[in-house]
């Protein structure tokens, strides 16, 4: 695998940046959602509108994408790992979860999935990330 | 040269320069090849067979 062309000690940087924006705007969207759906004129605008949050989510798997472009071999190697372990341990919570819906816990929509995996990736490269400090 | 200058020269992580130098990470051709460039010697001067 080649190195990136672009300096790699900015991929960070630049995701947090990316990632700020991206948030910014699922804000916006999600705050302005009740308001358009409301003054919307057609069943289409309306539907637009509601589907209006869900762009920056694309979006931020953008800049998911563009941050893994940026950084080096290694990170890259990483960077799945976490990725496949946190998909894995993920799914795992959400069919445990959806069984214990039919034992009385509270039934969730399905846009919990998202922040489920989300939350596992985080938490899985924290830990990861200290397994390696603790190997230097 | 301290990590953070081989990084620089290799753009790569310091992360990633501590992994090759502790052997918790063993790099791709293209790395290697740009590791003994830098360091002006061949890749077996570099890395070697661990087995």
């Amino acid at each position: 695998m080649q190195a990136a062309a672009a300096p790699v000690k900015y991929a960070g940087r630049n995701y947090v940046f990316e990632c700020a924006i991206v948030m910014g705007l699922y804000v916006a969207a999600v705050w302005a959602r009740p308001w358009l759906v409301d003054h919307a004129t057609s069943n289409g605008l309306v539907a637009a509108a509601k589907v209006l949050p869900a762009l920056p989510i694309w979006l931020m798997l953008v800049s998911i994408w563009r941050y893994y472009a940026r950084i080096d071999e290694f990170e890259r190697h990483r960077f799945l790992v976490n990725l496949a372990i946190a998909l894995g341990v993920g799914s795992c919570v959400i069919v445990t979860y959806s069984f214990l819906q039919d034992a009385g816990l509270p039934l969730l929509a399905i846009t919990w999935a998202w922040p489920t995996l989300v939350v596992s990736w985080g938490l899985t490269t924290a830990i990861m990330q200290l397994a390696d400090h603790a190997k230097r | 040269m301290t990590q953070g200058d081989l990084a620089e020269a290799l753009n790569v992580s310091r992360q990633t320069v501590n992994a090759l130098e502790t052997g918790r990470y063993d790099p791709s051709l293209p790395l290697a090849f740009a590791i003994a460039r830098l360091f002006k010697c061949r890749i077996e001067d570099v890395f070697s067979d661990r087995k």
